[in-house]
């Protein structure tokens, strides 16, 4: 690397161009020839002992952030290849459950207001440590009331604020939608001027802002222009609406205005894009993003800005064409991983123990005689245990520094420098001690080792949609049909499957069209239920709001948010640092690896015996 | 914060909510964490005490004074705790407390939390309340002394501007915004704002001729390149006032050419042409935003300049910018798409 030029300051110093040449001098300091390795048993062990161990005092400050603590440390796990054991994950799963609030929603720890952004990351953490049935926490979700609660937030504009009596934020909108998508709870009225709103919120530079300004005329109607950006665009809020903006985009048509006859709205991608392009630090920086023009890198935006480079390339039409989907049904990561629906079914001793523990540890530098499991610290992380290495990958202790490893091949994907991120990561944002950081000389914490390692992955996978793929899970959705009332329905089996939703009232229109027993239930009438045997509801069956669900909306939202694959044609190569380097995959709107994505989504769509491809 | 965890005087740490008489009718309720939990935090005996009489206060449904004093306590030790500030605004309203008082410790708490989410919107509630926007400019701008970037001040400026929509509260903004640019010309937060004034908010009183606006802007812009040609923010905000009068790119080619080579030519008349500010004589040439903005003009033009286009892409990944190689491969992908195909 002879391209350490500083940035030039044009003989005109000022304090950020001081800043920036002091950042650029320590983070340079830290470039080494060849790519170390990923230390992910130190990173293991950092976030296990918080797990386990707990935060002493002065983490008081984040009472109000227990939740994001949670999906923090177990996406890093599941990233890391790494599960709970099955008491570990029901001690997850009953920590996060206290966080639900009496009203809907879940608070940011227990005894707390509801509040979307501790919504989402309680979701999201249930996602990876829950599962359906008694105590799996999915099915303790009051999916109901926590509609009414979103619906509560709801502002005129189209955008939702935080909490009662909090701020419109764009994370929020984020975090609203990624709940709702998870749970099926989104409907055409919940997304009400959404898009419209979010379009608002991009600035002149091309990137988003945190919300923006509401303009009423004389007739209290919100005017369509001028809705000013407040604050200038930033990587953070900018992920936020982006994302937003592809969950919405398949089922743009369905959502109504707040406006009467306003066009459609758009968003500039070809002004998001070259912003984009421009937050990634130069050589001399070793290729870390930055959140804003003329701010310092940090590495928590190389998910935040990372990220959104492979949601702008959908956006321009990119997408996986049907061969590689086929070929690419043997997904490393997918198939072994032990879905949490899976582990309620049978404890999977197989999946959840031992075997792929070896897969864990990084190959330690042969002068640092450290065991697997720190001996100073025997409690830090022995119920984590490696769930979701993959396994066809060889298992294998990936051989040290061979030539081939090491070579970086460029692959001419992408819009961004791949490799000069995994750099910035491995290099200069792993503390020594373990965990990831923004900067050096920073502290690491559970945030930044989640979003590094977050940023790590996307910069190692091409994650796309398939239209193929997309094409068969519309066929493949089976709309709810609503069983037909059964007078001899065994209460026991129901509440055990589906506590919250069993006293729901049945559809009118089920109760008026079959009055019979389940006995006189045709084959046309109950079009998806071969055998006589009366199913436990589904929580497909929820009601939201007045009215009929719209199940173009459900269904279309379902098929695309499971359609997104990794390419599978991407060699070894793109692994800085060797295979050993290797995270598993991401979603990149769900921030889920795609087993957990899927198996919510199936469970809460009420779709099962989905075939991928 | 840390003060508090360890005091160096014992006799300074606050009396505990347990030990005051005063609060012996309130029962006090811990945090009902489960059996077990995960990542549980160690809290200090002071904060844990007063966030278990937050939690019987909240259970009754107190809203007293001495809730005011409580709230404000937890705050000082967890200024991000969302429940504690909601519940005192709630408080606030119950109590019809001057919230003049409370704008007082509002000011001392903003700069004293102000990377907080918290902070800010409650200001926003208590002003939105009082209606009384006048003293909020000189606020923001104190804490922006402190912290020249940071966001939710700068959010909350705007939101102060677009909200009370007062000419009076507008007139000073282009004069605040020139002296932070001429603290740091790379302040990108301040050229945002200034973006927000001139082009977000309507037509300000005196910029109703749009044609100078547009010229004052440009020139503006220029101006700043001029200082310090590698500020991505002057660039940014040039591209911006260009998209959004849909001014062509091209009007500018005889500015920009000069900042794309090494050694612009002298030149050819002694008659300063202050359309064209030249690179002052520290700037480091090229610059790279300036060939991006030369292939942009070409992109633009089309036909025979396309050709130039793809070369300066090729310049950028290959050269002058080569971290983003990925992102030049692509522009020029989409260039070429422009040239019609060869017979």
């Amino acid at each position: 690397m002879s391209d350490f030029r500083p940035t030039p300051t044009d003989a005109y110093p000022t304090a950020t161009s001081r800043e920036q040449l002091e950042t650029e001098q320590i983070i340079s300091e830290l470039f080494k020839d060849s790519a170390p390795a990923l230390e992910r048993n130190a990173h293991v062990n950092f976030l296990g002992r918080s797990l386990l161990q707990g935060l002493p005092a002065k983490y008081q400050a984040q009472e109000a952030s227990k939740a994001w603590i949670m999906f923090w440390i177990l996406q890093s796990f599941a990233l890391l290849g790494v599960g709970l054991d099955p008491s570990s994950k029901q001690r997850a799963i009953n920590t996060i459950m206290k966080y639900q609030h009496p009203d809907g929603g879940f608070g940011g720890g227990p005894n707390q207001f509801p509040h979307v952004l501790a919504t989402y990351a309680s979701v999201s953490a249930l996602a990876i440590v829950g599962r359906p049935g008694p105590d799996g926490g999915w099915d303790q979700i009051d999916r109901k009331k926590m509609y009414d609660f979103f619906m509560s937030l709801k502002q005129s504009d189209g955008s939702f604020v935080v909490s009662h009596d909090s701020e419109v934020d764009i994370r929020g909108i984020y975090c609203l939608l990624v709940v709702a998508v998870l749970l099926d709870i989104l409907t055409p009225e919940l997304l009400r001027g959404l898009p419209a709103f979010i379009a608002s919120c991009q600035t002149y530079e091309g990137g988003f802002s945190c919300a923006s300004q509401p303009f009423f005329s004389d007739s209290f109607d919100l005017l369509e222009y001028p809705r000013p950006a407040l604050g200038e665009a930033h990587g953070g809020y900018s992920y936020c609406a982006l994302a937003s903006w592809v969950i919405l985009k398949p089922i743009m048509d369905r959502i109504p205005g707040v406006v009467k006859d306003a066009p459609t709205p758009e968003i500039d991608i070809k002004a998001l894009l070259r912003w984009l392009a421009m937050l990634q630090g130069s050589e001399v920086e070793l290729g870390g993003f930055r959140g804003r023009t003329n701010k310092l890198v940090d590495g928590c935006y190389s998910w935040w800005v990372g990220a959104e480079f492979g949601l702008v390339e959908w956006l321009t039409g990119e997408t996986l064409d049907k061969e590689v989907v086929e070929e690419g049904s043997t997904q490393p990561e997918l198939a072994p991983e032990s879905t949490p629906a899976a582990a309620a079914a049978e404890p999977t001793p197989a999946a959840e123990s031992a075997p792929h523990a070896e897969a864990v540890p990084a190959p330690e530098p042969a002068a640092e005689p450290t065991p697997a499991t720190p001996a100073a610290d025997p409690e830090a992380a022995p119920a984590a245990v490696a769930e979701g290495e993959d396994a066809t990958a060889p298992p294998e202790p990936v051989p040290d520094a061979t030539p081939d490893v090491e070579e970086w091949q460029d692959i001419e994907d992408g819009l961004f420098n791949k490799k000069a991120l995994q750099q910035y990561i491995l290099m200069a944002a792993q503390a020594p001690p373990g965990g990831l950081r923004d900067k050096p000389k920073k502290n690491a914490d559970a945030y930044h080792t989640l979003y590094n390692l977050a940023g790590l992955s996307s910069a190692q996978h091409r994650f796309l949609p398939s239209t193929s793929l997309l094409e068969s899970l519309r066929e493949q959705y089976k709309i709810y049909t609503p069983p037909a009332p059964i007078p001899a329905v065994d209460p026991e089996t129901s509440s055990q499957m589906a506590p919250e939703t069993s006293s729901q009232v049945v559809p009118d229109t089920a109760s008026q069209a079959a009055p019979g027993s389940i006995s006189e239930v045709t084959p046309d009438t109950a079009s998806h239920r071969s055998h006589a045997e009366p199913e436990p509801e589904s929580p497909a069956q929820i009601q939201l709001g007045d009215g009929p669900r719209d199940e173009e909306m459900r269904k279309t939202v379902w098929a695309e948010m499971s359609s997104w694959l990794e390419d599978e044609h991407l060699s070894e190569g793109r692994f800085l640092g060797g295979k050993a380097n290797r995270l598993n995959a991401i979603h990149p709107i769900l921030t889920l690896t795609m087993t957990h994505s899927r198996a919510m989504l199936n469970h809460f769509y009420g779709q099962s015996a989905i075939v991928y491809v | 914060m840390a003060t508090s965890l360890i005091p160096a005087d014992p006799a300074a740490t606050p009396q505990l909510y347990a030990d005051n008489p005063a609060w012996r009718d309130v029962t006090p309720v811990p945090q009902d964490v489960g059996e077990n939990p995960m990542a549980p935090i160690y809290y200090a005996a002071e904060y844990k005490d007063a966030t278990d009489y937050f939690r019987g206060v909240v259970a009754v449904g107190e809203k007293s004074p001495r809730v005011l004093q409580l709230t404000e306590r937890i705050i000082r030790l967890n200024p991000a705790h969302y429940t504690v500030w909601q519940y005192r605004w709630q408080t606030l309203l119950a109590l019809n407390y001057d919230l003049a008082k409370e704008t007082e410790l509002m000011d001392e708490l903003g700069v004293k939390f102000l990377k907080n989410y918290q902070v800010w919107h409650h200001r926003r509630l208590l002003v939105t309340k009082t209606n009384k926007p006048g003293p909020e400019l000189t606020f923001s701008a104190n804490v922006l002394q402190t912290d020249s970037k940071n966001y939710h001040t700068w959010a909350y400026r705007q939101w102060v501007l677009a909200h009370f929509e007062q000419p009076k509260l507008w007139n000073g903004e282009l004069a605040f915004i020139e002296a932070m640019l001429e603290e740091d010309v790379r302040n990108n937060s301040a050229w945002h704002h200034r973006f927000f004034v001139v082009w977000d908010n309507g037509v300000r009183t005196g910029d109703e001729n749009r044609e100078d606006v547009i010229r004052r802007e440009l020139s503006f812009a220029k101006e700043k390149i001029a200082l310090a040609p590698n500020n991505e923010s002057a660039w940014n905000y040039l591209r911006g006032v260009l998209n959004r009068t849909k001014t062509p790119y091209a009007t500018l080619r005889k500015f920009v050419e000069p900042y794309t080579v090494a050694h612009p030519a002298e030149p050819t008349s002694d008659v300063v042409d202050l359309d064209n500010p030249r690179p002052a004589p520290g700037a480091e040439l090229p610059c790279r935003l300036a060939i991006e903005f030369l292939a942009d003009i070409c992109e633009q033009a089309g036909g025979d300049e396309v050709p130039k286009a793809l070369e300066l892409y090729t310049a950028l990944g290959s050269e002058h910018d080569k971290i983003r190689r990925h992102y030049w491969e692509y522009r020029s992908r989409e260039a070429q798409k422009l040239i019609p195909a060869a017979a």
